[in-house]
């Protein structure tokens, strides 16, 4: 039972053009703004890790970040374990995203989710709009890991999905645990549970919009 | 599609089945008393000939014609197999029979009054009753066991069968036999809600996987791949078997919600790919190639029953998308979700799947949560979730304001007002060839007779010209004859000229007239030379 893999999923939210894609791609492809990417899409991809012996998949589910895709979020985040929040460290603007994002998250999901900052194109340190104290000083308020990154320079990138994935490791044991004995199955079934609730929140608004036509 | 609305069809449905229900009825009647009788005689133990014609799957259940359970050829290492599989397959039968009732009760619940014989009624209302105690009977005695089983649900049968067949005795017995308990208790279990029902099933996948890892029957089988296996096998099996019974049921409000999103979107049809931010160039043939592939893939979900095989469609549908915007782009870079979720948009609007919502949500209630939370399935099957919230939504999804057009314009091209260009291109490059060429040819026609027009009217101005010249030329000719009356040599020649029109004999007549115009009215010139004789 416990050499069963673990599977996460983690969904990549944050503005359009933060640069989610480029983390993903640069994390599975190790490539960047590269002709010979293989991969016919990035907006999802599986990673296979083995932490400390213990064998992990991630399934990076990227997300529409346009601004008139926002509503959509709890569809995508749902059931996850893991969240990473990406904003562009020249842009003040996607910082208050993230900002957005974590308390929807916290608010809908609790503490059941990892979240990760990361603060992409440190390549573009002179132009910094968002300080780095104040992004420290934010992520450690809402519990979350702050990690800076570059997708060009190829910085941080490792790090913030190895730090992500021990922390979901860290609750799954932990949920385990509390639920002693019972299977991986069983975790996921409270998971699905949870989903029902979500979907049948969204039916009842659904039929209060009325008529279509 | 043609003719009738859902309703009408309905009505006029229900009305045939009604009239064929009683032919079968009476069928029946005569088939079973028939078998009761034979059976009496042969074999006061056995099955059903019918039933194992039915796992034989040979063409021989045929109501009027009860055989002798000998006929079907199996050996004995088969009888063994077969009578494991027999439970199994009363539930086949059964599961029709009672499938078959709701589907009559969907359509017309009070036909059961009017006009079917007592007895029938008895059959149709009871099944659901019986069940528990039927399990007992002679299923022969199951209601309607001639009537023939969908396609797909034999096909399941078959396949699930055969599946599990190659796995060891105990292990392959064990599933069969849960399954075969669950959906007796299923189906029973009339009056449930479908959310009850989902909750069922759902507590079966996870009953049988806590199974899987630990029932001592199993321990050969330990692989996570075998165990995924059976799941996916049972869970299509089931689904495939009782889809009738729970897909868009009446129960809910499925139906009205495919139709309510069906209109939207019909509503929407003038959305282009350009005002989504979709990143879809139909233009180019290699796109619309792909994306008209998207669309049958998408559609193509209607015709599956298992929640697996209706996720694939999703993924299928997904990646040509995928495929069309690599086409689409210039430097071939992966899609990212930023163009894949509005150019799925596209796709649904484009397609408009009849049965969306009522697919959307059948998955949901009874997809193996597996395959909807995770893994590639996953992730396309949510976008395409997302993509219909956002059609549906007027307020935070699809509006004026998300598609960057002001309040006016979106009305007006609700309305069917306005058209976007690209929407008239698009309808042209949906006809045919043929039709293609006839308005090309039309089109040439049309500017040809606009330029035969232009040069008969320039025709005509060359033909005033002329006439305008020529009097032009006669006043000219009378002013200066008039001018000239004395000197004229020949007055009754000149004027009788003049009335001759563009003639050379004018011509000549006015350049010798004019000759001698000149010659006269020239003083200043030296007199002539006078010819003199040489001395």
């Amino acid at each position: 039972m416990g050499s069963r893999t673990k599977q996460f999923k983690v969904v990549l939210l944050g503005e359009g053009c933060v640069g989610k894609t480029s983390l993903v791609l640069r994390y599975c492809e190790d490539k960047f703004n590269d002709k010979h990417i293989t991969t016919l899409q990035a907006s999802f991809l599986n990673k296979k890790l083995n932490i400390g012996g213990k064998r992990v998949n991630l399934s990076i589910w990227d997300t529409a970040g346009q601004e008139r895709f926002h509503a959509l979020g709890p569809i995508y985040y749902r059931d996850s374990n893991g969240a990473i929040l990406v904003y562009d460290i020249t842009d003040e603007d996607s910082f208050q995203k993230v900002k957005n994002w974590v308390k929807e998250l916290r608010k809908m999901l609790g503490q059941d989710i990892c979240l990760c900052i990361a603060g992409n194109k440190i390549d573009l340190e002179k132009s910094r709009h968002v300080s780095v104290q104040e992004a420290e000083d934010y992520a450690a308020s809402v519990g979350a890991k702050h990690i800076h990154t570059s997708a060009k320079l190829n910085k941080g990138i490792d790090e913030l999905f190895l730090t992500l994935s021990k922390k979901m490791l860290q609750v799954s044991d932990e949920q385990d645990d509390v639920s002693a004995g019972a299977s991986l199955g069983s975790s996921n079934r409270g998971n699905s549970r949870r989903g029902v609730v979500v979907v049948s929140n969204e039916e009842a608004t659904e039929q209060k919009s009325g008529c279509c036509s | 599609m043609a003719g009738y609305c859902s309703k009408c069809w309905r009505d006029i449905y229900t009305q045939q089945q009604h009239k064929l229900q009683q032919q079968i009825d009476l069928d029946h009647e005569y088939a079973k008393k028939l078998q009761e009788e034979e059976h009496r005689n042969l074999h006061p133990t056995e099955t059903s000939p019918q039933v194992s014609a039915l796992q034989s799957s040979t063409p021989k259940s045929s109501p009027a014609q009860p055989h002798s359970p000998q006929t079907p050829a199996s050996t004995k290492a088969d009888a063994t197999l077969e009578r494991s599989f027999k439970p199994f397959e009363n539930k086949k039968v059964h599961t029709k029979g009672f499938s078959g009732r709701g589907f009559r009760n969907f359509f017309s619940p009070s036909s059961e009054h009017s006009t079917v014989s007592p007895n029938s009624v008895k059959h149709k209302s009871t099944p659901q009753r019986k069940s528990n105690s039927a399990m007992q009977m002679s299923p022969h005695q199951w209601p309607n066991p001639e009537r023939q089983l969908s396609f797909e649900s034999k096909r399941a049968s078959k396949d699930f069968v055969d599946f599990i067949v190659a796995f060891q005795e105990p292990a392959a017995k064990d599933v069969l036999k849960k399954c075969h308990e669950f959906m007796t208790k299923l189906t029973s279990n009339n009056e449930s809600t479908i959310d009850e029902k989902s909750e069922m099933v759902q507590v079966f996948y996870q009953s049988m996987t806590d199974r899987l890892l630990s029932h001592p029957h199993f321990k050969s089988h330990a692989h996570e791949e075998d165990h995924d296996k059976i799941m996916n096998n049972v869970e299509k099996f089931i689904m495939t078997k009782i889809y009738r019974d729970v897909f868009c049921h009446d129960q809910t409000d499925d139906e009205a919600e495919d139709l309510k999103v069906q209109t939207r979107i019909r509503n929407l049809h003038w959305i282009t790919a350009a005002m989504l931010d979709a990143n879809i160039d139909i233009s180019k043939s290699c796109v619309s190639e792909w994306t008209d592939k998207a669309i049958t893939a998408i559609i193509e979900m209607d015709s599956k029953r298992a929640p697996q095989d209706k996720l694939a469609c999703v993924s299928r549908c997904s990646k040509h998308i995928f495929e069309a915007i690599r086409r689409s782009k210039d430097d071939g870079s992966p899609a990212s979700a930023d163009e894949y979720l509005p150019a799925l948009i596209h796709i649904v609007l484009k397609a408009n799947p009849p049965l969306l919502k009522s697919n959307i949500r059948y998955i949901t209630r009874f997809s193996n949560p597996i395959h909807i939370m995770s893994g590639e399935d996953a992730y396309f099957f949510t976008n395409l979730c997302c993509a219909v919230t956002y059609i549906e939504n007027e307020e935070t999804g699809l509006n004026a304001e998300s598609l960057s057009l002001t309040q006016v314009e979106f009305d007006a091209y609700m309305r069917g007002e306005m058209q976007t260009g690209e929407k008239q291109e698009e309808n042209e490059r949906q006809l045919c060839p043929g039709l293609k060429l006839m308005y090309k040819n039309l089109n040439d026609l049309a500017s040809l007779h606009e330029r035969t027009d232009k040069m008969l009217e320039e025709a005509m101005q060359m033909r005033q010209g002329i006439q305008q010249h020529s009097l032009h030329v006669k006043t000219q000719v009378e002013k200066i004859l008039s001018q000239t009356p004395s000197r004229d040599p020949f007055p009754n020649f000149s004027q009788s000229l003049t009335y001759v029109n563009d003639s050379t004999e004018t011509r000549r007549s006015r350049s010798t007239s004019a000759l001698d115009e000149d010659l006269c009215g020239n003083d200043l010139l030296p007199p002539p030379l006078v010819p003199t004789v040489a001395p």
